[in-house]
């Protein structure tokens, strides 16, 4: 079985429904990528897989444990990892404490993330390991966040939109710190708008629009549908007036 | 003839963040205009100004070559502006029509009238607003109880109580079902079409966009990139980059690199 | 130069105290967002704990065992009464909750009578500090001296907790993003069950080590409460050095305010907090709090409707038997039934600033005190006839109001209960201190109804006014005024894109309350004879807000029945010797049995029995 199965979900803000039977899977050491555009229901799908916006039908199953309905630290508990897409990096604590918050002991079969191995995955945070949270630039603090749930040692990392807003370069570090996760046997699902970078760390690709899946499968058979990219991704009409 | 809405160099900083970065455009009586782009390219900062929610940093908003930078919101209600939320404020623990009537009830100067009873204030005319929208069926329901749909339409009837000259609508259909979603644009373009009302609204459905705009302004990082019909906003290449990203060179080496290691 | 000194250095002493008792309320505020009312019971709790200690440890270590033991013991009622009173309600919304604490202070005041009784007790000398030194010719006293030195150290031990240790991290970590630490994998419960539990442990420290000073006494949990909020809102609420800043502020005004200003230094103590709240709103170290959810948890409010006709029948039967009262009941009767009309009528004024306001005030009793000391005021100096008198209540209140509300309302949430609390506070102590002209702490006596009205006609009176009065109030939530009002609290950015100038909406509002609650006062002046400045104080106000919540803040006449039940069980139960008790439990059990209020509660039963529809169709 997959290590996550998401099937057939459905949430709501309030009254606004945003996931209309949401399936999907993440087989262990792979890198998903969630695409569409904004309000496609990217980020609630994550949301919904770390029950911050439980489903209110469906269900979530992670390494065979259906956790549909759990508190969200018991969801962390169980090895699924959560960088949020604002950051949220705490600003009144410096760069070490962000990550005290997220330390928890390593599993049976996680690599053991200490706070050294992250600094060595991103040198930018080691020279501001005792800024205070809130001195930090956008992309350090989007690397502090992926760091402080590193330190949680989960096996599945779910990464909401995490070049947005990024300069080029800070883009390219983070592909690369992707990279690294699944040298070391991490599964990822993350959300991106930005095609060509999903496409150069993932190695699968799935489609939203108006909270349903669109598509699932490889970014070569989404390559050769060139449909689907201009009707879910782009900019252009499906249906002229 | 002066155009309905203008906007000249508008701007909002927040420290060095340009929320929103010299931004000119025009708005012409009865026009439906999309504003468009990304997260964070300042569409709903856009709004908030337009609104009075935010002072600009910079910048002029005229309405009918009246200068209305800085005006309080309620004073901007007042010349003709009305809106619509991204997230839908209405009044849950009053009827629908109950919602509507109290936006009557400001329009005719008597919010703070301590005699008459509510219930009965302008009820034909909020009865005929409802009409409009499709509502006058549910008009006696709790509005804590409408589905989202129709909280929508709700939303849009109380825009339309004091017959704007300009309608703002942020993300008209986010939250709706795909039938109710043409429906719902469909009712706004006759209203334009009917009362002559201006429309400026974002969007993130491109079928919405492209089947009821006239006119397309598309927003990247706070900068108007792009400005023209429909037609031309789909072969614009900037906007297709600004969609699906253009950081293609920076990110291959990481990829060509996790190929490499075994 | 001696003098002052001394002064000084006995305004640092008093600190100590009471910058524990603050940090711990700021600490639990911080992570769980409650307003703890009980804080001041937990206080009061450390000092008659660490007594009874004291009295079976001997020596120097039993007595500083003693003081370490009492906040330990506190430190564990307050997490039992965490895990029991407060779980259940953290979904409720912020201020709901205050309810609950509210429960507990009545509970613990009357344990504390139970096991200690109701004498003050003496706290004893600390073995080898019980002289005095002397500084520059004055002397202090040398326990003193020990609080000067031990308070920097409890600072320094609780920012080291705070500071360095994966706990404090946790807390401010919290204090920022709970839902984000949720999602790391820290159980929230227990992290909240630990802070409670610190912040009780803190409070009765600080009881246990004033014993010496204070000894030990059944009042010390509101008097320590109100200095407390002052501190804490001076200092920023959330903010740890914020409050050892305020309580060092506070305690050396307040020493000095006996020295040269005796007759103000109360008045003092709050025109600082008011000074400071105008030019930093959020305290001065504090952060800008996002406004918490108001109201209720249950169904949302269904829309409000004129009474049917069988609910006005029955009303007008009740209000028939109600009026004719006099005819065949006795004077006992009489005399309750004209205490609770007058409160229902205080309580709907309260009722409609917050059901259909949305306001929630920390300080409405200083309106109803307000309007009754306008009304003796004017009978003690201009001889004014009664009529003329109970008609100015009204329109002196509402002035107030109107210059409390102006102020206040450039806040909102707990910023705003705050500001009325201090407004509240500052009347309240110009009234206590300022005895030449409103006769202090003697009050106000020989305030008798005019000759005209016999005791049957003020009756009549006091019934007219009164049930006129809610009629009013009932009235305006149909109006316009009602319906724009509770517009701008369900959604303030729609009100303002609609035309509707909200913060005015809410200043009459407030303003309309305040009136309504002054009218009362006028009456309960002429029905007592008399007025005290206790009608004025914060524990009058915590009063009239729980009755509204055990009304129903989402139902109309919320106000009135919370009121008359509140007042009418009150009666009941205080001829019983532990009356509190049995309130304090009352409340606690209607908390967690019928969250949405008695009318509330009664309507969902109703519901229940026509079963399908909409609950209000």
């Amino acid at each position: 079985m997959s290590l996550l199965d998401v099937r057939d979900i459905d949430s709501s803000y309030g009254r606004a429904q945003v996931l209309h039977g949401v399936s999907m899977t993440a087989e262990a050491g792979q890198i998903v990528a969630i695409l569409g555009r904004n309000g496609a229901g990217k980020s609630s799908t994550l949301k919904a897989i770390m029950q911050l916006l439980p489903p209110h039908r469906g269900r979530v199953t992670f390494r065979d444990t259906d956790v549909t309905g759990w508190p969200p630290y018991r969801v962390a508990r169980t090895g699924i990892g959560y960088v949020p897409e604002d950051r949220r990096v705490f600003t009144q604590l410096t760069v070490r404490e962000n990550l005290e918050v997220g330390r928890r002991p390593a599993g049976p079969n996680g690599p053991g993330w200490t706070e050294d191995a992250l600094f060595d995955l991103f040198p930018n945070l080691a020279e501001r390991r005792d800024a205070p949270g809130r001195s930090l630039s956008g992309g350090e603090q989007q690397m502090l966040s992926v760091a402080r749930t590193l330190m949680g040692n989960p096996a599945l990392v779910l990464l909401d939109e995490p070049s947005e807003g990024l300069a080029p370069v800070i883009v390219s570090q983070m592909a690369r710190a992707i990279a690294r996760l699944r040298d070391e046997g991490l599964t990822v699902v993350l959300s991106e708008q930005n095609l060509a970078f999903a496409r150069a760390v993932s190695d699968r690709a799935l489609v939203l629009d108006h909270g349903t899946v669109r598509f699932d499968g490889s970014f070569d058979a989404l390559e050769a549908d060139p449909n689907i990219r201009d009707t879910y991704l782009s900019v252009s009409a499906t249906s002229t007036p | 003839m002066t155009a309905l809405l203008d906007i000249r160099g508008l701007s909002r900083h927040f420290g060095a963040l340009r929320a929103v970065d010299d931004v000119s455009f025009a708005v012409a009586r009865g026009e439906i205009v999309a504003l468009i782009g990304p997260n964070g390219a300042g569409k709903s900062t856009c709004f908030s100004m337009l609104m009075g929610e935010l002072r600009p940093t910079g910048g002029q908003i005229l309405l009918d070559g009246q200068d209305i930078t800085r005006w309080p919101t309620r004073r901007i209600w007042r010349a003709g502006v009305g809106r619509t939320f991204q997230i839908t404020a209405t009044y849950p623990s009053m009827r629908v029509v109950e919602n509507v009537q109290v936006a009557l009830m400001s329009h005719h100067r008597r919010s703070f009238a301590l005699v008459p009873r509510a219930r009965g204030l302008y009820r034909d005319r909020a009865m005929e607003l409802l009409a409009t929208v499709g509502m006058a069926e549910q008009a006696a329901r709790p509005a804590a109880v409408l589905a989202y749909g129709d909280l929508k339409r709700l939303d849009l009837a109380m825009a339309l109580a004091h017959d704007p000259r300009l309608l703002l609508m942020d993300e008209p259909t986010a939250g709706m079902a795909p039938a109710e979603r043409a429906a719902l644009m469909t009712l706004v373009s006759d209203i334009a079409r009917d009362r002559g009302t201006a429309i400026l609204f974002t969007e993130h459905d491109m079928d919405a966009v492209f089947a009821h705009a006239e006119r397309i302004l598309v927003l990247d990082r706070g900068r108007l990139i792009a400005e023209g019909p429909p037609a031309a906003i789909q072969a614009d290449r900037s906007v297709q980059e600004v969609y699906l990203g253009s950081a293609l060179e920076d990110a291959a080496p990481a990829a060509a690199q996790r190929e490499e290691t075994p | 130069m001696g003098l002052i000194l001394a002064q000084l250095l006995t305004g640092l002493a008093n600190a100590g105290a009471l910058f524990m008792v603050a940090s711990g309320l700021s600490l639990i505020f911080g992570v769980t967002r409650i307003v703890n009312f009980a804080h001041g019971s937990f206080y009061m709790l450390g000092a008659y704990v660490g007594y009874s200690l004291m009295q079976v440890l001997p020596g120097a270590v039993g007595f500083w065992g003693a003081i370490l033991l009492a906040g330990l013991v506190v430190g564990a009622i307050g997490a039992l009464v965490e895990m029991i009173v407060l779980r259940p309600v953290y979904a409720a919304p912020e201020l709901f909750q205050l309810v609950a604490t509210f429960g507990v202070v009545l509970v613990v005041q009357d344990l504390a009578l139970m096991i200690w009784g109701p004498t003050d007790l003496l706290g004893p000398r600390a073995p080898g500090l019980g002289s005095v030194v002397r500084i520059m010719g004055e002397p202090v006293p040398q326990y003193d001296l020990a609080l000067i030195a031990i308070t920097p150290g409890v600072a320094l031990l609780l920012w080291l907790l705070i500071a360095r240790t994966r706990l404090g991290i946790l807390v401010r970590a919290a204090t920022q993003d709970r839902e984000m630490v949720g999602a790391l994998g820290v159980n929230q419960r227990w992290l909240f069950t630990g802070i409670f539990g610190l912040g009780c442990a803190l409070a009765g420290l600080g009881g246990a080590l004033q014993l010496p000073k204070g000894g030990a006494d059944l009042l010390m949990d509101f008097t320590i409460l109100a200095q407390v909020f002052v501190v804490v809102v001076i200092g920023g609420m959330g903010s740890l050095p914020g409050a050892l800043i305020a309580s060092v502020l506070i305690s050396v005004l307040n020493v000095f305010g006996v020295t040269y200003l005796p007759q103000s230094t109360l008045v003092l103590t709050y025109v600082v907090m008011v000074a400071v709240l105008l030019w930093r709103p959020f305290g001065l170290l504090g952060r800008e709090e996002v406004a918490g959810e108001i109201g209720q948890v249950g169904r949302p409010e269904a829309p409000i409707a004129p009474a049917g006709g069988l609910r006005v029948a029955l009303t007008v039967a009740a209000l028939a038997a109600l009026a004719a009262l006099p005819l065949y009941a006795g004077p006992f009767a009489r005399v309750l039934a004209t205490d609770i009309l007058i409160f229902c009528l205080f309580a709907a004024s309260l009722h409609f600033l917050l059901g259909q306001g949305g306001l929630v005030s920390f300080g409405h009793a200083a309106f109803f005190g307000g309007g009754a000391y306008v009304a003796a005021l004017l009978v003690r100096y201009a001889d004014t006839p009664m009529a003329l008198s109970i008609l100015m209540a009204p329109l002196g209140a509402g002035l107030l109001a109107l210059g409390i509300g102006a102020v206040s309302l450039r806040a909102s949430g707990v910023y705003f209960a705050m500001l009325t609390l201090a407004f509240g506070q500052l009347l309240w102590s110009l009234v206590y201190q300022w005895g030449a002209v409103t006769g202090g702490d003697d009050g106000i006596v020989g305030v008798w109804p005019a000759a005209w009205a016999t005791p049957d006609v003020f009756y009549w009176l006091t019934f007219a006014v009164s049930v006129g009065g809610i009629l009013v109030l009932r009235h305006a939530a149909h109006a316009p005024f009602g319906y724009s009002l509770r517009a701008a609290r369900d959604a303030p950015r729609r009100a303002a894109a609609t035309g509707l100038d909200t913060r005015r909406l809410q200043l009459a509002a407030f303003t309309f309350a305040g009136a309504m609650a002054g009218l009362a006062g006028g009456l309960f002046v002429y029905s007592k004879g008399s007025i005290f400045p206790d009608e004025l104080e914060i524990a009058r106000s915590f009063e009239a807000l729980i009755v509204v919540f055990l009304g129903g803040v989402k139902t109309l006449s919320g106000g009135w029945v919370g009121g008359a039940v509140f007042t009418g069980l009150e009666d009941l139960l205080t001829r019983f010797d532990y009356w509190r008790l049995a309130l304090g439990l009352t409340i606690l059990a209607v908390v967690l049995v019928f969250p949405d209020g008695l009318v509330g509660g009664l309507r969902r039963l109703s519901a229940r029995r026509r079963p399908g529809g909409e609950p209000d169709e």
